[in-house]
């Protein structure tokens, strides 16, 4: 398994249902992941960093021939649709369960696809290729109208793309596609095509054996995305009547015999407003969202890939496949959705799932750690339902109920757009969260008064029972007794930009109070470390708490869940820090720092730029003034919130 | 090391207290009565100055006493506090003006001292005096780090006669527990001169509040008066000045919630160890509802109170392994434990004191001396037994071993008064003047030389003899009037809220609150070393 996390889980399953033995190769941070343990070999690649490790074609190759492995599933991302990799390990005399390297050569190449595209009449939009040595020719550019939309050869989920709206700062823009192009893909060459508003993004899941059957096991809506990258899909898709998906099923399968394919693929279409549709790629590897596929199919398209690999033609299943139900699909990613999706690293306290309601695709699992090197999806979470309606609402609750701490997710944005009259009324397309800002969607989930109140109110009381029972200085003692009623205790919780004052007391039977509102006999248990019930205003909830590691809460209730800051009794006076001062927004190694010290500044000059899940981060100026202290120089590893750079505004005139 | 006694059988209590008899329900009544007028005091107390001080406090951006007590304290850990109605009875403010307890800073049990800067400055009073220096006693015998939230005006100069010469104690008291090895802490908010400069000067460690402390021997006037120089507050003895000049302080604190931050912190590092051996049985709530104590309470002290009651809700399990059980009946004697302390518990059952009661008590006390065992005396006494036959059988000479007993026994000793607690059966059963670590008292307790009626009736029979040896006519409509008034006196003087304003116990509890306070109580004790007297043998009386 030439992958990590979640897909390796996922492969491993199907391989040791269908008694293969399996084989994983672990980086340094991944060492406690799932996968690692669940592979019958765990070998080691030291490093951390991709290039390191799952883009080391070199020490994969040398763990296949270590582990006697005589077949490699490259997964998705890292080396799937490297032809450099599939044909190593051609050479190698080792199956790759995927296509021929040629076919991934040319599929790879966006530009070369759409040639042979437009060969086959599969309908593609107009291009102009920049390659990485030419300078960009801005006259060739002006032939095609704007808003332009330049993108990785190569490259795919949206990175290295970037939309140019006027021809001033098209150059820059494409020079950093080609950076990031660079430094995701291995190759800087890109491309530019007229760029479509509110677009639509469907795909078709095709399999094709080495006799030249291709079949197709229908389309997938992979709209809803956030900065390219798609965080919920689902089959059927809402978008399309009959007619349109008779035509898209059949162009797609058109597309496929085009290059004679072989194995899973997956042809991705992109819809204008119109209802006309343009090939967009061919990734020649299972989809990230291949299980809502297997949901409404009833297919393993792990074990249909197995079989092509073994030589075997399209089995009945895929020829006869129908699509029945509703299948809906959540990327559950580690980012701050509110803090324009930062990724986040850190430890998850705990990461768990009803499994019984929904299907889990996981790569984590609590006490596992989220590290920054890495995508930062952490788990799919597929609901299956007869209707779109039931499959939403089913994910949704499924999604409340998780118990995820630790680590920052997109677990609420999700929620909210599951329950957003426009998705609901299948009224989506690739511009949805540019309609709707995470801050508002979130915003919809807000507890009302009386629930907040209960969640706020059993956290308080769960964080002095514990602290009570840190306590070994009279611990027998019931919590806060007092023979002399003082006055209740409090705590100031802080949920957003909210605060609320919690205080509790014995007098001398529990009364708690939010805001001045008392809750109606309060009763606390807590049952286990992190599990509370709490009885309050004639209701009981049953919540999960956990301690995020930064002094922050997560509350999983039966509402939903609630991230709330209790403050210190005694603020902090010791760590001020100096005006000017600019943190890392997130771990992350410093590229390049672009100032000296002594350096006069305008407010938005780059000061340095910051690598961290493979994406740049360009630290700016906030405001004019000159450098005084830099911290860090390019190739330092830094955390989330350490000092950069100092800024002193005063001394500029 | 706890021991798994549950691996043994122990006697355990069985309750035949009825909580639905009438005369349970009237009882508890009453008690609640009470309960209720002794809450209106403490309330009062714990209102500070009043509206108008407490306000123009707040206005200078001060913490309230409470409010730094409750600050310092680790959250949602118990506080103790000693005699909240002292001075009750008196013209002087209902609490003292200061308050005192026990309670968990940075996870260590300490003394806490706090001046009440809203009740006449904080000045003291001799009512403040008895319960500070009960505090500072408090800390010496069971050997408890001190802090001092100060902010005291000094001497309560109109009442200076009672005060000046015995208040010299405290700095006393202070620098004997320094030499001691138990930590003297000392946080300045506010006015500390004079005589009050020297509770910093006593202390180990001294935090002072920037712009707030202000300690020195004279103020500006003074000074001026003195030696005609000009100054200032802060150049005479303002925080900053301490901290850089002359080094009074070692801490300097920005603010008020920066100074408990800082005193806090100052615990912590004192790596406190607690020299007792700690809890060391099986603790788990008794068997039986201690809510009912209100109904066990004797409100009618007449009405005598079967002690096993008591214990069956206070100790732990209600297990009780009973000493003597069929001799000397009129006193149970026995082992169990509270919050897992082994404890030996003395309780009157029928409230006198006969020969045997005493001899047993004697035997008693001697052995949980061999043994390093602490004891609860449970008191609900009339006394030792008068009479011609017990006069005869050597009362007093029982009763002296019994109190030769208790004097000399070194093991720590916890008094709780539940009823009456008259004559010598006071001293007996370990009174105030036989210096327990604590003592408590329930609500409706009465503590006198005898009880008011037989008070009275004594002194009418003296009278009625006096006359008649002088052949004089007895007056017995002013006899019947006279009695009344000094039953009525003694009643007032002797019940326990009056006892209590004296400063005679720790203070007054709610009955149902036993378990938790004797817990509280033997946790501080076992922070000096637990051991009794060595020399002799168990004699047998």
């Amino acid at each position: 398994m030439a992958n990590r996390a979640e897909i390796a889980s996922r492969i491993f399953r199907t391989a040791h249902e269908l008694g293969i033995e399996t084989v994983a190769i672990y980086s340094d941070p991944d060492y406690e992941l799932p996968y690692v343990r669940e592979a019958t070999l765990a070998l080691r690649i030291p490093g951390q960093y991709p290039r390191d490790t799952y883009l080391n074609i070199e020490a994969i190759m040398e763990a296949i021939e270590r582990s006697g492995a005589d077949a490699v599933h490259p997964g998705y991302g890292f080396l799937s649709e490297n032809a450099k990799f599939a044909s190593a390990i051609e050479s190698a005399g080792v199956t790759f369960i995927g296509p021929s390297s040629d076919t991934i050569r040319t599929m790879g190449s966006k530009t070369e696809a759409k040639a042979l595209m437009q060969d086959a009449y599969v309908p593609t939009l107009p291009q102009v290729v920049i390659d990485k040595d030419s300078e960009v020719d801005v006259e060739t550019l002006s032939r095609l109208p704007y808003p332009l939309l330049v993108k990785a050869a190569y490259g795919g989920g949206g990175r290295g793309m970037r939309i140019l709206t006027s021809p001033s700062e098209a150059l820059s823009l494409i020079r950093a596609a080609q950076r990031e192009a660079l430094s995701s893909f291995g190759d800087p060459l890109v491309f530019v095509e007229p760029y479509i508003e509110r677009p639509r993004h469907i795909e078709v899941q095709i399999f094709g054996d080495r006799f030249g059957d291709i079949a197709h096991l229908f389309e997938r809506e992979c709209s809803l995305q956030r900065r390219y990258q798609k965080i919920i899909e689902e089959s059927p898709s809402p978008l399309l009547n009959q007619e349109q998906r008779t035509s898209l099923l059949e162009t797609a399968v058109r597309a496929g015999k085009a290059v004679s394919y072989v194995g899973a693929g997956t042809v991705e279409f992109i819809f204008s407003p119109d209802g006309a549709f343009y090939f967009l790629e061919m990734n020649t590897r299972l989809q990230v969202e291949h299980p809502i596929t297997e949901m409404v199919t009833g297919l393993d398209l792990v074990k249909e890939q197995f079989r092509i690999a073994q030589g075997e033609p399209l089995s009945k299943e895929i020829r006869e496949a129908a699509q029945r139900g509703w299948a809906i699909e959540a990327r559950i990613y580690a980012e701050d959705p509110l803090d324009n999706y930062t990724p986040q690293a850190g430890q998850l306290r705990d990461f768990s799932f009803d499994i019984d309601t929904v299907r889990v695709d996981s790569g984590f699992e609590s006490n596992t750690s989220v590290s920054s090197f890495y995508d930062a999806m952490l788990a799919k979470v597929i609901a299956f339902a007869d209707t779109r309606e039931q499959a939403a609402s089913k994910l949704e609750l499924a999604l409340r109920r998780a118990q995820i701490a630790g680590v920052p997710t997109n677990t609420s944005l999700i929620r909210a757009i599951l329950k957003e009259e426009e998705f609901l009324r299948g009224d989506i397309d690739t511009a949805y969260l540019l309609r709707h800002t995470p801050a508002t969607l979130i915003e919809t989930l807000q507890l009302d008064t009386d629930d907040m109140n209960l969640y706020l109110s059993a956290l308080v009381l769960y964080v002095s029972n514990k602290r009570s029972k840190r306590r070994t200085s009279l611990h027998e003692i019931p919590f806060a007794w007092r023979n002399v009623y003082n006055s209740d205790l409090s705590e100031r919780v802080s949920v957003g930009d909210k605060e609320f004052l919690v205080s509790y007391g014995f007098r001398p039977k529990l009364a708690v109070k939010v805001d001045e509102r008392e809750i109606r006999d309060p009763k606390i248990d807590c049952l286990d470390e992190h599990y509370v019930r709490f009885e309050g205003n004639g209701r009981l909830y049953n919540f999960w708490i956990h301690e995020n590691g930064d002094g922050t809460y997560i509350v999983n209730g039966p509402a939903g869940s609630v991230n709330a800051r209790i403050s210190d009794r005694f603020p902090s006076t010791q760590r001020q820090e100096h005006r000017g001062s600019l943190l890392a927004p997130m771990p992350g190694t410093v590229v390049e720092v672009y100032v000296l010290a002594n350096d006069k500044v305008l407010a938005g000059d780059p000061l340095l730029s910051l690598e961290a899940m493979k994406m740049q981060h360009v630290i700016t100026a906030p405001n004019d003034g000159v450098v005084t202290e830099i911290r860090v120089k390019s190739g330092d590893q830094v955390g989330l919130k350490d000092l950069l750079v100092v800024l002193d505004e005063s001394s500029n005139d | 090391m706890i021991r798994n006694k549950a691996a043994i059988e122990r006697d355990q209590i069985i309750s035949s207290f009825d909580p639905q008899s009438e005369a349970a329900i009237t009882n508890r009544k009453k008690i609640m009565e009470l309960l209720e007028r002794y809450n209106q005091l403490v309330a009062e107390a714990a209102a500070g100055g009043g509206e108008r001080y407490v306000s123009r406090h707040k206005k200078r951006g001060k913490l309230l006493a409470r409010e730094r007590l409750e600050l310092l304290l680790d959250p949602d850990s118990p506080f103790l506090e000693l005699s909240p109605i002292a001075a009750y009875g008196t013209n002087f403010h209902i609490g003292g003006s200061i308050i005192t307890g026990i309670g968990v800073v940075s996870d260590v049990e300490c003394v806490v001292i706090c001046h009440e800067p809203t009740v006449r400055g904080g000045s003291m009073n001799p009512y403040t005096l008895r319960k500070n220096l009960r505090a500072l006693e408090i800390a010496r015998v069971n050997r408890l780090p001190v802090i001092n939230l100060v902010e005291s005006g000094g001497a309560d100069l109109p009442t200076q006669a009672d005060l000046f010469v015995p208040a010299g104690q405290i700095f006393r008291d202070l620098t004997r527990l320094s030499g001691l090895g138990i930590p003297t802490i000392s946080i300045v908010f506010g006015n500390s001169t004079a005589g009050g400069a020297y509770v910093p000067g006593m202390s180990d460690y001294t935090v002072m509040v920037d712009r707030g402390a202000k300690v020195f021997l004279g103020g500006p006037p003074l000074v001026k008066m003195a030696t005609g120089e000009e100054s200032n507050d802060e150049e005479l003895g303002g925080a900053e000045m301490h901290s850089r000049t002359s080094g009074l302080s070692d801490f300097f604190a920005r603010n008020e919630i920066d100074a408990i931050r800082i005193g806090r912190e100052i615990v912590y590092d004192l790596n406190w160890r607690k020299l007792g051996p700690g809890p060391s049985v099986r603790s788990d709530d008794p068997m039986y509802d201690q809510d009912e104590l209100l109904a066990i309470a004797p409100y009618d002290l007449k009405q005598p109170v079967d002690p096993h009651e008591v214990i069956a809700r206070v100790a732990d399990g209600s297990r009780f392994h009973e000493y003597k059980a069929t001799y000397g009946t009129s006193l149970v004697t026995g082992w169990a434990s509270i919050h897992g302390y082994p404890v030996g518990i003395l309780a009157n059952a029928r409230g006198v004191i006969f020969n045997e009661e005493a001899k047993k008590a004697t035997e008693f006390i001697m052995i949980a001396n061999q043994s390093d065992t602490p004891l609860i005396f449970i008191q609900n006494t009339t006394g030792y037994m008068v009479g011609k036959n017990y006069e005869q059988a050597g009362i007093i000479k029982d009763g002296a071993k019994m109190i030769n007993a208790v004097t000399n026994s070194t093991v720590p000793h916890i008094t709780l008064i539940i009823g009456a607690s008259y004559g010598a059966g006071n001293y007996g059963m370990c009174g105030r003047a036989y210096d327990p670590r604590f003592l408590f008292m329930w609500p409706n307790a009465k503590v006198a030389v005898m009880g008011p009626q037989q008070l009275a009736g004594v002194m009418s029979i003296v009278a009625r003899e006096s006359a008649a040896s002088l052949n004089k006519p007895f007056d017995e409509e002013a006899d019947a009037a006279n009695r009344k008034a000094i039953e009525d006196q003694i009643e007032r003087e002797s019940e326990a809220f009056f006892m209590s304003g004296k400063v005679y116990d720790d203070g007054i509890i709610d009955p149902r609150d036993t378990r938790i306070v004797l817990g509280m109580a033997l946790s501080a004790v076992h922070s000096q070393t637990v051991s009794g007297r060595k020399g002799y043998g168990v004699f047998r009386m």
